[in-house]
């Protein structure tokens, strides 16, 4: 399949990228250091482990997400290795689709990688691991998936740089969406559906952020993972729809 | 049918904050005739990789036509006819030559054994076997340029599109370009290809076209365009004084200059320049060289350059 | 497309900078200085906790870190605690599942800075997120007695923990002890009564429906108590049984137990009922056969004597019997008590 041909290069690629492993180093240490934070609290200290662990997940995925994939179609056109592969009898938007494919793969080794690191430090220290600690690592895993979508729609129309802007500024208010749900009193009228609405249209990150429940040992209920997981397959789908749309035109 | 058809082909760039608009072609039309060799000439910038870009898919025009045996060139099926080598080709640095051809490979849908014929086949033909085991990142300009030939042909394209071919070679390289685009021609393919070495141009198209500014200012068989012009011969003589040599070059109209070599004339056209001889051998003078000059290329590209210069 | 990056670019970039802008404006307000000035000062505002890129956990570990650093530093310093009630606010606001700083917070609000309105709130905030948790209620109720010599209302609050099931035993008597104190059987009644019909939870129910029988006979034994301490005072003695307060005529028949127990005294003339011993005894039990367990777990073999465990374990002393010159059974062969 021409899909999973590209997506098999890009993995290689990608794993090849020099950022990946300072990323992943970064984080390594962030994991091992945080029992030494541990140590000034008064019994908090897996707590903190787990806390950390699932931050350092989350934050260097992102951080890879968006230095790998921003510049996945950008580097294609700048390098000019897209032009023999354009000119292939395959579909636009199938290179698209490889392109993120790969990448995506990467981002599942990765974060598998990491998850299995903190989850192997919390037990030498001699703390428990539950369902809800693989359950938020794997909507970690889903966030990244969405904003890799979002990476690379701006990566085929966009320079590196102003789409990592992007990218990043996207992950820190798809954090905050939740304000708009709880407007002060003196907001009202249009002003305020349009902020609701806002709430409705903008991707809200925080649906995938069960760490705090995760740090603290509680359950949480399958069919939200479910629902959150639906919710994040439907956008990624649209960013990478709009992704091949843009694509489909674009001057090479 | 023709293998490659342009009719009219338009293409505006307009920059970003819309100041300024190029048109690097502007109603082109030629055709290409199956297991032809054609040869696509310009200046630089004169609309040649855009044209070509176009064909392939990489572009798409702002107007106008273009089809690759009758199927509409944006469309899959077009790019499933043709074999693209790109000036500079670009691949991924980590991979060999044998696994770069084994992606293009799956990127054409063949099958695990196609691609391994594939690979056989095309190796041979372009001596890629010394070379297939090690990463593309430290070849040559050479090394490059067969592996880029290699890619156009997986899957075995009638029609292979190729921009500046011979660019960056040495002669070396250049004359194996010839051969493979000669034995091409042979398998009954199409060769479409844009070049600034007219020499090369010369000696193995069929058929070429002058691209100027976006237009076609001239198109035809290289026969056909070189005999349209009138050899001049260059008369080197000796054993005449110089007022001889003067006063037979006034009669005659022909130009003339007097070297260490001895005298020599310019004229125009074959006949007259037999007819010219004979009247210095009667006025005494001896032939040392009777040289016909061929209008080459290089002499039509550079005027068709004129009106745009 | 120009048009699409007229829209879609100054939108994400505007919403985007103007959240950054505010949260830098609030960073910049907040800017750590000295403890020796006027410290960390932390706005207590809900907006600051949705700019968190998803880190908000995190953040509250942080957070809780200074705010043990600042208790520290507090106690062995001015004693002021200013900060305290809204450092805990904060961390509470960035992750709410955070029990520990509602537990640890609501105390040293409540102990060290004598500021038992701020304890209370904090502590009540707790309970809605964590309504299985015992520590919170129990803080609160501690509160009210200690602090407040509120005791009628603290009772309620011990109450609430002792209902979550996982209160330990000496929560469960100091509760016991409240309440019969000051018979607030009404009262306690009526909170049991309400988890009966309310609670979801099939075991909270049974609870419940025991747990107001026992109330009843604790009422019964608390009277029977009353009127045994006149009839020493007649007497010269206590009574030793049911039997000597009918006699004297101090009750007409005898009240029976549908629990099948029956009514003791003690040498002092306290009347007890042994159903509640029993359900006492069995809730005391627990926490020493934990401690036998633990015993066994560290030094590989079952203590030799019941009091071996004290200082060896967590136990800190023997839980006293709750029958009067009760004894606690133990066989080192199996570690069993009873």
């Amino acid at each position: 399949m021409i899909v999973l041909a590209v997506a098999h290069n890009t993995f290689r690629e990608a794993v090849r990228d020099k950022v990946l492993y300072v990323l992943l180093f970064f984080s390594a240490t962030a994991i091992l250091a945080s029992k030494a934070l541990g140590w000034i609290s008064i019994g908090q200290d897996i707590k903190i482990v787990k806390d950390i662990s699932l931050a350092a997940v989350a934050l260097f995925g992102v951080l890879i997400a968006i230095f790998i994939g921003t510049n996945l179609i950008y580097k294609e056109i700048d390098k000019r290795t897209i032009y023999t592969i354009i000119c292939q009898p395959m579909r636009r938007f199938e290179f698209i689709l490889g392109k993120y494919l790969g990448l995506a793969a990467l981002l599942a080794l990765v974060t598998a990688v990491m998850t299995a690191v903190a989850s192997g430090y919390v037990l030498v220290l001699g703390g428990t691991l539950d369902a809800t600690f693989f359950l938020a690592a794997l909507l970690i895993y889903w966030e990244l998936l969405l904003l890799t979508a979002l990476a690379v729609l701006l990566s085929s129309v966009t320079s590196p740089i102003l789409g990592a802007i992007i990218v990043f500024t996207a992950f820190m208010v798809g954090h905050a969406t939740s304000i708009l749900n709880e407007l002060p009193d003196h907001i009202s009228g249009v002003t305020r559906v349009m902020m609701n609405g806002a709430y409705y249209i903008l991707p809200n990150l925080s649906n995938f952020n069960i760490r705090a429940e995760a740090a603290n040992g509680i359950v949480v209920a399958p069919s939200y993972v479910a629902w959150a997981m639906a919710y994040g397959a439907i956008y990624t789908t649209v960013l990478l729809v709009l992704a091949s749309l843009a694509f489909e035109d674009k001057d090479v | 049918m023709n293998a490659i058809t342009v009719t009219d082909l338009h293409k505006k760039y307009r920059s970003h904050l819309g100041r300024k608009t190029a048109y690097p072609v502007k109603g082109l039309s030629f055709t290409v005739a199956p297991n032809e060799v054609f040869g696509f000439l310009g200046r630089n910038g004169a609309g040649k990789t855009t044209t070509i870009k176009i064909l392939c898919s990489l572009l798409k025009p702002t107007s106008g036509a273009a089809s690759i045996r009758g199927v509409k060139a944006q469309s899959r099926a077009a790019r499933r006819l043709i074999g693209y080598l790109p000036e500079n080709p670009y691949f991924y640095e980590y991979l060999t030559p044998r696994e770069t051809i084994d992606f293009y490979g799956r990127l054409r849908g063949l099958s695990r054994t196609a691609r391994e014929e594939q690979w056989q086949s095309i190796s041979d033909l372009l001596d890629l076997r010394p070379i297939a085991e090690r990463r593309v990142r430290g070849f040559s300009k050479g090394m490059r340029q067969r592996l880029g030939f290699g890619v156009a042909m997986v899957g075995d394209p009638d029609v292979l599109i190729l921009d500046e071919p011979m660019s960056g070679l040495d002669p070396v390289g250049r004359r194996q370009i010839r051969e493979l685009i000669h034995l091409l021609r042979e398998r009954g393919k199409t060769v479409f290809f844009s070049s600034h070495v007219l020499g090369d141009v010369e000696q193995i198209c069929d058929r070429v076209g002058i691209l100027v500014d976006g237009t076609l200012s001239t198109e035809g068989r290289v026969s056909d365009l070189l005999h349209r012009r009138v050899d001049r011969v260059e008369i080197t003589v000796g054993g005449l004084t110089e007022s001889k040599a003067k006063s037979l070059a006034k009669s005659a109209s022909v130009d003339w200059r007097r070297s260490g070599a001895g005298d020599c004339f310019v004229v125009d056209g074959l006949e007259k320049a037999n007819a010219f001889a004979q009247r210095v051998l009667g006025a005494g003078g001896v032939l040392r060289e009777f040289v016909p000059i061929k209008v080459t290329l290089e002499d039509i590209f550079m005027e068709e350059q004129e009106p745009a210069a | 497309m120009i048009l699409r990056w007229l829209v879609i670019a100054p939108l994400v970039l505007g919403v985007g900078l103007g959240g950054i802008a505010f949260s830098q404006a609030r960073v910049d307000a907040a800017a750590y200085r000295d403890f020796d000035e006027e410290l960390v000062y932390l706005p207590n505002e809900q907006i600051l906790t949705h700019f968190t890129g998803g880190m908000s956990s995190v953040i509250a570990d942080l957070l809780w870190l200074r705010c043990i650093e600042y208790t520290s530093q507090e106690w062995q310093g001015d004693f002021k605690f200013t900060w305290l009630e809204q450092m805990c606010r904060t961390i509470t606001n960035l992750d709410p599942h955070f029990h520990d700083v509602y537990a640890w917070g609501g105390m040293a609000l409540a102990m060290l800075k004598q500021d038992n309105d701020a304890s209370i709130e904090l502590l009540k905030d707790g309970i809605r997120h964590h309504p299985n948790s015992w520590e919170l209620p129990f803080e609160i109720g501690r509160t009210y007695v200690l602090n407040r010599q509120d005791e009628p209302r603290g009772a309620i609050y011990l109450a609430l923990a002792v209902a979550t099931g996982d209160a330990p035993g000496y929560v469960v008597s100091w509760t016991e002890d409240l309440q019969g104190l000051h018979g607030l059987y009404d009262i306690e009644r009526s909170m049991w009564q309400d988890i009966l019909d309310n609670s979801g939870e099939e075991h909270m129910r049974e609870l419940a429906a025991r747990k107001l029988q026992e109330s009843n006979l604790r009422e019964v034994a608390d009277v029977l108590t009353d009127l045994a301490t006149q009839y020493a005072e007649r007497f010269g003695s206590p009574p030793t049984s049911l039997d000597d307060l009918e006699r004297a005529q101090y009750i007409q028949g005898q009240p029976t137990d549908p629990l099948g127990g029956f009514f003791i005294f003690d040498d002092e003339g306290v009347a007890y009922s042994t159903s509640v011993l029993d359900s006492v005894k069995e809730e005391r039990l627990v926490p020493m056969r934990v401690s036998v367990d633990e015993y066994k777990e560290k030094f590989g073999a079952w203590p030799e004597k019941l009091e071996d465990i004290v200082g060896r374990t967590h136990a800190t002393g023997v839980t006293v019997h709750p029958y009067p010159n009760g004894v606690w059974e133990y066989d080192p062969e199996t570690g069993e008590v009873s």
